[in-house]
């Protein structure tokens, strides 16, 4: 028996699958794909169990869990516990089922660790105010050629290169 | 013309509910299978050494755009019935430009954490937990800046508005595109990349 | 192994080249859901699809239907001056304004009324051949005021169906005259008198984002 890890798709037969999914989303559905709309949504439900009244208060919140809305029954929350049912099988059938933090031989574990936490968040913001993260936004905005959604991809990519230097140690 | 189903009413809300489940089973698996599971290779993009993230994402954009347009000349879909992302131009950019950022830091983007996250990772939940901090401190100070967040507003506009061409047009240019990216990522891996 | 490798590559190029300009050729993407024919039309007008009654309006009024929107087609003076409770004004000469379209999503009942019959009428196959599902309100605001508003009462030897639909008029009236009058129990023979056309499923509206 083999207890080596599989070996990942190639990237293209990756995106040729992935493009067939987000396909059949479209013909099904006629939306896209998408993951921080619903991580949104979970957020404002723990608040909403701890104060109702502030979800009520403030606009933003109020969109998603004002007054007897419930922020988890909406389809985005559905497909993201699908992924992570569909991560969970892929890793499990892989065999790479394993605790462990993937960092560059420079970082300790708990530098990237925290790290990991304050890009989390950042990234968390951007894709609050740019209303959809990768998934949502380059991937369905982007095969819809939605004008935003490519503008928000080249800042996003060119962003990244422009500050990749800086983190470097982290990851090479 | 009767695709997308749901639009046609062809199904209702709690079915729908349940093939979010299933496609969500499968792009989940399919982000896993690609590697984007790990925070290294998908940062790695960024110092060009596995253009993975570039060659996975550019083939299912092309593959879907190409599907949905074919789909449409074939008269079974009507892409007006297709949710398009608003154009909001100045806080998608700026929320981009601050996205990059949090990219090469965190590693993951929102999607790839879960999927980290569901295998083990640990750097994964600390960046859920972080993109969940990140997103209720948005939501806090959202009523400072609501202004800037509708600015650019362009509605429906699409790169075929924009660039005044037809959308077939406009999308054998990003196949080209796409091509060109994916000849430029093979090169760039074979003269960076970590092994050959 | 490499050979065959590279074959398919130089496969899927070339393929992806030939389907990429065969799109920049045709009308891709701009094909829209095919326009209603006149048949189909006369079979909506004769299946009683398009139409609601004024009965039906006001049961849904007052049952704060959530997906319902009434639109008045008519002029902004005349909207201020009396509207249905909840109705939106879009006159007729701005429906086709983008920001009179924004507002008829297809998540919505949509009714339309006008004076008389003639500007819903119009207004109904204008918007169907855009693809958007609406209902006219039979009889217009005309009817609405005589019917719901103040009721006549039947005479004497009225078939029990009329006293009925009496009944329920004058409980409609009651609550869009905010006379108060409990309508909850004079709705109810109404009802099996006249069913209401069945409602589009009711379904969430979408957050605005698609992440």
């Amino acid at each position: 028996m083999n207890s080596q890890p599989e070996k990942y798709w190639s990237p293209y037969l990756a995106g040729f699958v992935l493009g067939l999914v987000l396909l059949a989303t479209f013909v099904i559905m006629g939306r896209g794909l998408g993951a921080s709309g619903a991580m949104m949504r979970s957020v404002v439900y723990a608040v909403d169990q701890v104060t109702p009244a502030h979800i009520d208060n403030n606009p933003y919140f109020a969109k998603y869990g004002g007054g007897d809305k419930n922020p988890l029954d909406n389809w985005l929350v559905y497909e993201v516990l699908g992924v992570i049912v569909g991560g969970l099988l892929s890793g499990l059938l892989a065999k790479r089922l394993k605790f462990k933090t993937d960092k560059g031989p420079r970082i300790s574990v708990k530098g990237r660790l925290a790290l990991a936490l304050t890009g989390g968040a950042i990234m968390g913001f951007g894709a609050r105010l740019a209303l959809g993260c990768t998934s949502g936004q380059a991937l369905t905005g982007g095969a819809t050629l939605a004008l935003g959604s490519w503008a928000f991809m080249m800042v996003m990519f060119a962003s990244g290169y422009a500050i990749a230097y800086f983190v470097r140690k982290q990851w090479i | 013309m009767s695709a997308p189903f749901y639009k046609f009413d062809l199904f209702g809300y709690e079915t729908g509910l349940v093939i979010a489940f299933l496609i969500g089973v499968a792009f989940g698996f399919t982000l896993e299978r690609a590697g984007f599971s790990s925070s290294r290779k998908l940062a790695l993009q960024f110092y060009l050494r596995d253009m993975t993230v570039l060659k996975v994402m550019f083939t299912a954009i092309i593959v879907a755009m190409t599907g949905l347009l074919y789909l449409n000349l074939a008269d079974v879909l009507d892409m007006s019935k297709i949710y398009l992302n608003p154009t909001v131009l100045y806080p998608q950019m700026l929320g981009g430009a601050i996205m990059g950022v949090g990219f090469v830091i965190g590693g993951y983007c929102p999607g790839t954490s879960l999927v980290a996250s569901a295998i083990g990772k640990i750097d994964g939940f600390f960046y859920v937990g972080g993109a969940l901090l990140g997103m209720l401190i948005y939501g806090e100070v959202f009523p400072f800046f609501q202004d800037l967040t509708t600015s650019g507003a362009m509605g429906n506009a699409t790169l075929s508005d924009w660039l005044n061409l037809r959308p077939g047009v406009v999308a054998f240019l990003v196949i080209l595109m796409a091509l060109g990216l994916f000849y430029v990522a093979e090169m760039l891996e074979k003269r960076f990349g970590e092994k050959a | 192994m490499q050979l065959t490798q590279i074959f398919d590559r130089r496969l899927a190029v070339g393929l992806l080249l030939v389907l990429g300009a065969l799109l920049a050729l045709s009308p891709a993407g701009l094909r829209q859901a095919e326009q209603l024919s006149a048949q189909d039309i006369s079979h909506m007008v004769t299946g009683k699809s398009d139409h609601v009654t004024a009965e039906e309006v006001s049961a849904w009024i007052i049952d704060k239907q959530p997906d319902l929107l009434i639109v008045d087609l008519r002029s902004s003076e005349e909207y201020q001056q009396y509207h249905l409770p909840g109705a939106v004004n879009i006159p007729l000469t701005r429906l086709f304004e983008p920001e009179s379209l924004d507002q008829l999503s297809d998540l919505y009942t949509i009714v339309l009324y006008s004076n008389g019959g003639t500007h819903a009428a119009q207004a109904w196959v204008l918007l169907q051949q855009m693809g958007i599902k609406s209902y006219v309100m039979l009889g217009g605001l005309n009817y609405w005021v005589d019917a719901i508003l103040n009721p006549q009462p039947p005479g004497d030897l009225a078939a029990d169906s009329e006293i009925l639909q009496y009944q329920f008029r004058k409980g409609a009236s009651g609550f869009f005259n905010g006379g108060g009058v409990s309508v909850e129990q004079e709705n109810q023979p109404a009802q099996s008198d006249a069913p209401r056309p069945k409602l589009p499923p009711r379904r969430k509206k979408k957050g605005e984002e698609g992440c």
